[in-house]
């Protein structure tokens, strides 16, 4: 991607432009039904661009993301529900809890590296579904926390209609788009890339790789609370299967169908497989077995995702 | 005029015991040596003779089972890797560690950053960081790449990529360094290349150095420390050490003269 | 006193089948390196084929073994066709067994829909045996027993034969065993087969003890998890300790502390990792 030390590429730049620009312009002549999923993307591109921080960047291989959404999605649920939070106050609560809890499992998981990583990181999600499912006083159980309203947002209002539920959606994508792409060309985002390429010259360079790898989980960990937060709002209903382990891996699967490591990739592959799923869904039942073909044809012949055959293709 | 720190008088790296076992083998046994600020030394032995364990056990990679470390005069036997980069200890490794993906520059630029504090800054641009650049673009032109700092250091020759090995480790200013045979696989040309780039490091950088190459050897250093099954064998001026005929048998076995 | 007897012996009756789940799992792990997140799909499959094979023999025995056979060949074959084109790279070979996962998922809501079955054991599994004033069901007799002899087998395979030997051997260094000459992918292909076998026993005894039904697959999952974690990666004894000590926590956590009974999964996980991350008879 860009280089560590140049400009980022103008034709990045431009394309997200484009990108951002058909998105804000096209809406109002499409179809609400259209515009639901394109919010529901939006809202899984802010979790899949968060996962890449670390899968893709990082070389950490987090497989409970999910865990991470969901604590965002219950903190904003239970906040709106049960104390009538305002916007700001539920996205600050679920990003302080979600980042809260991301950093005190990466001080147990970051201990291991590789699958055993990859090993802690699931249970750990799996143990959140768990809790989810058994701490009925909390988070409602099975039944899980229904009757979520729209949000009023600051600059917006009431964004109860689909088209303004998404112009705020979309808003606040791009405010953590912004966000992504300064963290990326930051320092610190660099040396994340430094330490997936050689955690040992790193270290050997003067990195604290621990301390350094420990922060990026914290920090993803806040952007899949944002985006969890955004999902409550969007559901209206927060249960056990928001984090469930399909919904873990789903994540993992956006990233890389659309090419980690990128941050545009796992952009596209949320938009990808979100749309995949709704147009199947159209057709059949069996919208599990198609998802698990494109799990087995990704695994073997596109580990890199769209934009890697498209890098590879030029 | 205060008196001297106990630093000035304390070596520049020193060794007490070192030992590191694997069960039920010692890979480094009770190795014990002293190098004085800007010294120049050598260490060799035959393969399998503990050289870069003990460098791993110097640097930190690994802990070490015995023994202490300091570094001039400090403790870092406990201290982890990146604390003893701070505390003026540098390392190259023998086989190419760099970052393959980026561009040359880009390696240095990320390597300066080891020692700043900027390089937890999250929400501003590196390139608006004008620090590391300007260093790294000054070792640039040291190590004769300043025309080769946009090509992706997958692609460079293996001599060119050995000169980044040792740009990197300059980088973090370190006080000593440790150069794990740094003419591996190289052609005598760029040997003498990189030779030449160790000669003209900061007299003041204390260098410890693995090599088997001894004409290289015998170019760089006042001393060497030999090494035999993970003990000290020998230690004397590279003269000395050409001469002894124990020295010899370690490397061709007993009973056999080599010409050196 | 008649409390804790029993919650004793219940606690090591699930040990047993969390011992069945979680020891195919761990040798998968120490020996393939491999995330297998189709492991609960042979679980699931082991089950509802014990309740056919059950229904059409009438021989819980038959459908037993039967079952358990089916699903190590499958599990073996899988190995072959598919994760031996990803051999080496975690993350694909995780994203091909949850592909792998999900497709038997849906497979079995597709043939057997979403109720519920039980499989009925021998007439003897709902009887009890009466030991003064305790009374033990002999389906949870039989689960120990199944699964103590198991182990043993295992054991004694493991530590007494050739084959045993290069498993031992892949585990603790799988290039060097490559190099020694020792055929490694039929090794892989063999063991993920007997990973699969027992997973597919503990279906089918974990049908007639508590049942098969869908989302079974991924509720199963979490456990075998932790019961290789705590036990550490690729050790069978470990396993077993692992699966005694969580079939007791989660069955005395259910009785005292319902409402956070997860946490007696995950407290003994927490405490392995911050304390000996490579599990109690891991290696590090």
């Amino acid at each position: 991607m860009e280089s560590v030390a140049g400009r980022a590429p103008k034709a990045l730049l431009l394309a997200l432009g484009l990108g951002i620009g058909l998105l804000a312009l096209l809406p109002p002549s499409l179809p609400t039904y259209v515009v639901i999923v394109l919010t529901e993307s939006l809202i899984y591109a802010i979790g899949a661009a968060s996962l890449d921080l670390l899968l893709g960047f990082t070389g950490l291989p987090s497989l409970g993301h999910a865990a991470f959404f969901s604590v965002g999605a219950y903190a904003t649920a239970v906040l709106v529900t049960r104390h009538q939070a305002s916007f700001g106050a539920a996205l600050a609560g679920s990003v302080v809890l979600a980042a809260g809890v991301s950093a005190a499992v990466a001080l147990l998981a970051l201990r291991a590296t590789g699958i055993y990583f990859m090993m802690i990181t699931l249970s750990v999600a799996m143990c959140a579904w768990g809790l989810a499912y058994r701490w009925v006083s909390l988070t409602g159980g099975d039944t899980g926390i229904v009757g979520i309203p729209r949000p009023r947002v600051p600059g917006v209002g009431l964004a109860s209609g689909a088209l303004a539920f998404y112009y705020a959606i979309l808003a606040l994508f791009v405010v953590c788009l912004t966000l992504y792409l300064l963290f990326i060309w930051s320092p610190f985002g660099k040396t994340l890339v430094g330490i997936r390429d050689s955690e040992s010259r790193m270290r050997v360079l003067g990195f604290n790789v621990f301390l350094h790898k420990h922060l990026a989980m914290t920090v993803a960990g806040a952007f899949a609370g944002v985006a969890g937060s955004l999902y409550a709002y969007y559901n209206g209903f927060v249960g056990p299967s928001t984090v469930d382990l399909a919904h873990s891996m789903e994540f993992v699967l956006m990233v890389i169908v659309g090419g980690p490591g990128t941050l545009v990739g796992p952009v596209l592959g949320a938009f990808a497989i979100i749309f995949l799923e709704k147009m199947v869904s159209v057709f059949t039942d069996r919208w599990v077995m198609v998802l698990a073909a494109v799990y087995v044809v990704t695994a073997l012949w596109a580990p890199r995702g769209i934009l890697g055959l498209l890098g590879r293709a030029r | 005029m205060m008196s001297a720190p106990p630093e000035a008088a304390a070596p520049a790296l020193e060794c007490e015991g070192v030992t590191r076992r694997f069960g039920g083998l010692e890979a480094v046994s009770k190795v014990s040596l002293r190098l004085a600020a800007g010294e120049r030394r050598a260490i060799i032995g035959p393969n399998g003779a503990g050289k870069t364990t003990l460098f791993r056990l110097i640097s930190g990679e690994m802990p070490v089972t015995g023994g202490r470390v300091r570094l001039f005069g400090r403790d870092i036997t406990r201290a982890p890797c990146h604390h003893r980069t701070h505390l003026g200890l540098g390392r190259t490794f023998q086989i190419t560690n760099i970052f393959p993906t980026m561009s040359v520059l880009d390696n240095l630029v990320l390597a300066a950053l080891g020692l700043e504090g900027a390089k937890f800054s999250m929400l501003r641009p590196l390139w608006t960081y004008g620090g590391p650049r300007a260093r790294a673009e000054q070792l640039l032109e040291a190590v004769g790449l300043a025309d080769k700092r946009d090509r992706v250091v997958r692609t460079l020759s293996h001599g060119e990529q050995r000169q980044i090995e040792i740009a990197l480790a300059l980088l973090t200013r370190p006080r000593v360094l440790l150069l794990d045979e740094p003419t591996a696989g190289l052609s005598p040309a760029e040997s003498a290349l990189l030779t030449r780039t160790i000669q003209q490091l900061d007299g003041r950088i204390t260098i410890l150095l693995i090599e088997h190459d001894m004409d290289v050897v015998f170019d760089i250093v006042s001393r060497i420390t030999v090494l035999h099954l993970g003990r000290c064998f020998t230690e004397g001026s590279p003269a000395e050490v050409r001469k002894d005929p124990r020295v010899q048998e370690i490397y061709f076995g007993a009973g056999e003269a080599a010409s050196c | 006193m008649q409390f804790w007897v029993n919650q004793s012996f219940n606690g090591i009756s699930y040990a047993a089948l969390l011992f069945l789940v979680g020891g195919g799992l761990t040798l998968i792990f120490g020996v393939m390196r491999v995330v297998n997140i189709a492991h609960g799909s042979f679980y699931l499959v082991g089950g509802y084929l014990g309740v056919v094979l059950s229904a059409r023999t009438g021989n819980f025995y038959v459908a037993l073994l039967g079952a358990a056979l089916v699903v190590a060949l499958g599990g073996a074959a899988l190995e072959r066709v598919f994760l031996r084109a990803v051999e080496g790279d975690d993350l694909r070979q995780m994203l091909l067994t949850m592909g792998i996962a999900l497709f038997f998922q849906d497979l079995c809501l597709l043939i057997w829909g979403g109720d519920p079955f039980n499989l009925r054991g021998p007439v003897y599994f709902a009887h009890s045996l009466h030991l003064g004033p305790f009374s033990f069901p002999i389906l949870r007799l039989f689960m120990i027993g199944a699964a103590g002899v198991l182990f043993v087998i295992l054991w004694w395979f493991q530590e007494r034969t050739r084959a045993g030997a290069m498993v031992r051997a892949a585990v603790d260094n799988a290039e060097m065993t490559e190099a020694l000459g020792i055929n490694v992918p039929v090794l892989r292909m063999g063991v993920f087969g007997l990973g699969a076998l027992l997973a597919g026993l503990g279906g089918v005894i974990g049908s007639a003890f508590m049942g098969i039904y869908p989302g079974l697959d991924f509720e199963i999952l979490p456990y075998a998890f932790v019961v290789v974690i705590v036990g550490g990666m690729g050790s069978l004894g470990g396993a077993l300790a692992a699966a005694v000590i969580l079939g007791l926590l989660d069955n005395f956590g259910k009785a005292l502390f319902p409402e956070i009974s997860y946490f007696t999964l995950f407290a003994p996980m927490g405490i392995v990792l911050a304390l000996r991350p490579s599990g109690l008879f891991g290696r590090a």
